[in-house]
C-alpha cells in the first residue's frame, strides 16, 4: 500500500541526518520498498510555499505517484524557508544528499533524481517512479 | 518543435539501433530537425552476469570508467612525487571497492540523465532487444520476454561490438574481459591480462599503477596498427615499471582452484604455451582483450539481406549507407576507428542530411586518438610504417626526439627515464606536410587534439618551426625539432 510521509525536516535538523533517516526507514521496511524523497521549500503559516517551481511541482507529483509501484513511499522533507535554503550553510546544502536546488525529487539507493522545472514535467516524474 | 511532414504510415521515421555514443547522438539530432525516432538498447549480460545501463561502451564499460581508472592509478604516481615536493604522504592506500562505487555512482547518474535528456527530447527509447523483420519492421523484446513489433522508414545501425572469448575451457566460466573490469564487486587480486591491444595494455597499465600485481600475456606484437616505435616504448616502460610480460605465449586452459565469493575473486590456475612448452601460473582474475566483434549478426541480418564482412564489420558508402536503401550504419560496426567522437560526428552529420538540408560528410581521415597506458600515447595521421607504405621511404622525413617533462625532474633516476617521444613524419614530395604526430608523455590526449588542428589543415614542417613553443611544457617538443631518423644522429637529451 502507498504510504506517504510528510516529514517536517526543517530547522534545527540536519540535511545529514535527513539521508542516513532515508536510508533508515528504507532499510527497516522491506527491503523491496520503493523509497522516494521530495526536497520542497518549507511553507509559511499560511500554507504557501516561497518556492514557485515546488508549488508547480506538487499536483504532478501527487497524480504520477498514484501509478508507483506497489510498496512506494514518499518523504517530503521541508529544506526551510526562502532565506533558510539560500544559506550556504544550510544542512540540506551539505549533506550526503548534495542537493543543490529545490524541488528535488529523488529514489532513494539509485541514481535517479529530477530538479526544478523538470519535477512538474509530467512524463519526467511518471518515468522516476516507475518500476525498472 | 514542427514536426516533419511524413510520407509514410510507419510508426517511426526512424529507429535507432543501440543507444551508445553513435546511436544517441545521432537520435537526438533527428528528433531536433522534427523527426519521430525511436531508440532499442539492450544488453545481453556478460558470462559473468555483468550488464549496465542506456549509453553504449564508452559511458559504461569503454573510455569513462577507463579514464578514471587510468587517472586514479596516475594519482598513486603523483603522490610519490608529490613527497619529492615536501609533502608528507606517509598513510596512503588505495580502495578497490571505494573506486569502483564512485565510479560506478557516475555512470548510473549518467545513465538516468540520457534517459530524462531522450524523454525531455521526445525520443521514444526501448530497453529491448531488437531483430529484423523486413526493412521496415522489428522485433523488440525485453528483459521479461515481452515482445511488440515497430516499423520505421529508415533505421540506424549503432549496437556497437562486444569482447570476444578465445576458444580456450574454462575461458567464459573463469575469466572476464573490460565488460566486467570496471564494476568488479571483489578486488581483483594477481591479474592476467591477456592481449597485446590497447585495451588489454590500458587495463594492465591502471592495475598495476592501483598496486596490484600484474602480468601480461601476449601473441605476439603489441598495439599492432600503431607506430612501431611507440609501441616498443610503451611495451619497455610497462615492463620497466614492474609489469611481467609473457611474450610470446598463449592460453590453453583454465582451471578453477577456488570459487569466487560475493567479496573475493576466484583462485584460477591458467595453462599456457611458450615456446611449444607448456607452462602454468596462478591467478585471481583473468582478463581477456584479444578483441571485439560487432553485434551484426545479432539483429537478424538476413531478414534484410544486410551485407556484412567475415569479420561482420558492416561496409558502408561515404554517407553511412549500407546495401539496403533505408540502412544506415555507424560507430564500432564500421571499419574506421572505433572511437566514441567519431560516432557521434558521423551520428549528427547523417541525421542532418536525412532530416536537415546539410550535405557535409564525416571526415574520417586524420582523426586523433590517445591509448591512456601508464606512459600515455597520442596520435594523429600515419605511423610511420603507414607513411612509408603509402608515400615511399625516400619521401618520408622523420623528426624525432625524446624529451623530459619540467614536473618529473625531480624525481630520482630510474629504468622509467627516456621514455617520453616525439615524432613528426613528413612528406618531402610534398613541402614536408606533416602526415603523422606521435607524443609520448603526459597529458597525451590534450596535446595531441590541440596539434591535431594544424594536420587536418594541411600544416608543414617549417609551420611547426614557425610556430613558438610555451615553457615549459611538454607540448614545446613539436615546436623544436631538429633531428632526423634518417641522420642518424642520437636523440638522447640534452639540457634546456
Amino acid at each position: 500500500p502507498l504510504m506517504l510521509i510528510a516529514a517536517e525536516i526543517g530547522l534545527g535538523s540536519s540535511g545529514i541526518n535527513a539521508e542516513y533517516g532515508l536510508r533508515a526507514v528504507k532499510e527497516y521496511q522491506d527491503s523491496s520498498l520503493h523509497l522516494f524523497a521530495l526536497f520542497t521549500g518549507t511553507p509559511d503559516e499560511n500554507g504557501k510555499s516561497w518556492c514557485p517551481d515546488c508549488v508547480r511541482a506538487d499536483p504532478v507529483i501527487e497524480e504520477a505517484i498514484q501509478n508507483a509501484p506497489e510498496c512506494s513511499c514518499l518523504i517530503t522533507a521541508y529544506v526551510g524557508d526562502r532565506v533558510t535554503w539560500k544559506d550556504r550553510n544550510n544542512n540540506f546544502r551539505k549533506s550526503d544528499l548534495q542537493l543543490t536546488s529545490v524541488p528535488t525529487l529523488i529514489k532513494v539507493g539509485t541514481e535517479k533524481r529530477l530538479e526544478e522545472g523538470q519535477c512538474s514535467n509530467r512524463t519526467l516524474v511518471e518515468m522516476l517512479f516507475e518500476e525498472d | 518543435m514542427p514536426e516533419l511532414e511524413r510520407a509514410h504510415e510507419y510508426n517511426f521515421d526512424l529507429a535507432v539501433i543501440g543507444g551508445g555514443s553513435g546511436g544517441l547522438a545521432c537520435a537526438k539530432e533527428a528528433a531536433k530537425l522534427g523527426a519521430k525516432v525511436v531508440v532499442f538498447d539492450f544488453v545481453h549480460p556478460t558470462p559473468q552476469k555483468t550488464t549496465w545501463g542506456l549509453g553504449g561502451t564508452c559511458l559504461n564499460v569503454g573510455c569513462i570508467p577507463k579514464k578514471l581508472m587510468h587517472t586514479a592509478s596516475l594519482y598513486g604516481e603523483l603522490i610519490e612525487d608529490a613527497k619529492q615536493y615536501g609533502w608528507d604522504c606517509s598513510k596512503v592506500g588505495h580502495s578497490w571497492s571505494n573506486m569502483v562505487g564512485n565510479i560506478q555512482s557516475h555512470i548510473k547518474a549518467q545513465n538516468w540523465k540520457i534517459r530524462v535528456d531522450l524523454r525531455e527530447k521526445n525520443v521514444t527509447y526501448y530497453n529491448e532487444y531488437a531483430t529484423f523483420v523486413d526493412t521496415h519492421t522489428v522485433k523488440s523484446v525485453n528483459k521479461r520476454g515481452n515482445e511488440r513489433t515497430v516499423t520505421a522508414d529508415k533505421f540506424v545501425l549503432a549496437m556497437g561490438g562486444r569482447p570476444n572469448y578465445p576458444d580456450v575451457p574454462g575461458a567464459q566460466d573463469y575469466a572476464i574481459t573490460s565488460d566486467d573490469i570496471f564494476s568488479l564487486k571483489y578486488h581483483p587480486g594477481k591479474t592476467l591480462c591477456v592481449g597485446a591491444s590497447y585495451i588489454s595494455l590500458e587495463c594492465a597499465g591502471f592495475l598495476h599503477g592501483l598496486g596490484i600485481d600484474t602480468t601480461v600475456l601476449v601473441r605476439s606484437i603489441l598495439l599492432r596498427g600503431f607506430d612501431r616505435d611507440c609501441a616498443d616504448k610503451i611495451g619497455s616502460y610497462m615492463e620497466a615499471s614492474g609489469i611481467k610480460f609473457i611474450r610470446p605465449g598463449t592460453p590453453s586452459r583454465i582451471e578453477c582452484v577456488k570459487e569466487a565469493t560475493e567479496t573475493t575473486a576466484p583462485e584460477l590456475r591458467v595453462f599456457f604455451t611458450v615456446d611449444g612448452e607448456e607452462k602454468s601460473d596462478t591467478f585471481n582474475t583473468v582478463l581477456f582483450a584479444i578483441g571485439r566483434a560487432p553485434l551484426t549478426d545479432k539483429i537478424n541480418p538476413d531478414a534484410i539481406g544486410l551485407k556484412y564482412d567475415p569479420n561482420l564489420k558492416v561496409p558502408v558508402d561515404e554517407a553511412e549507407k549500407t546495401n539496403v536503401d533505408n540502412v544506415y550504419a555507424i560507430g564500432d560496426l564500421l571499419n574506421a576507428p572505433e572511437l566514441t567522437p567519431l560516432a557521434i560526428q558521423s551520428g549528427r552529420l547523417l541525421a542532418k542530411r536525412l532530416y536537415g538540408n546539410s550535405t557535409i560528410l564525416t571526415d574520417y581521415v586524420n582523426v586523433p586518438t590517445t591509448v591512456f597506458t601508464p606512459l600515455e600515447y597520442g596520435s594523429v595521421g600515419l605511423s610511420e610504417d603507414q607513411a612509408v607504405a603509402k608515400y615511399g621511404e625516400e619521401n618520408i622525413e622523420v623528426y624525432h626526439t625524446k624529451h623530459t617533462p619540467t614536473e618529473q625532474v625531480v624525481r630520482e633516476s630510474s629504468p622509467l627515464d627516456g621514455h617520453n617521444f616525439a615524432k613528426l613524419i613528413c612528406n618531402k614530395a610534398d613541402n614536408e606536410r606533416i602526415v603523422g604526430l606521435h607524443y609520448l608523455g603526459p597529458n597525451a590526449g590534450e596535446i595531441t587534439g590541440g596539434f591535431s588542428v594544424g594536420l587536418i589543415m594541411g600544416a608543414t614542417k617549417s609551420d611547426f618551426d614557425r610556430l613558438v613553443g610555451i615553457h615549459p611544457t611538454s607540448s614545446e617538443v613539436f615546436t623544436t625539432l631538429k633531428i632526423t631518423k634518417r641522420s642518424g644522429l642520437s636523440i638522447e637529451e640534452e639540457d634546456c
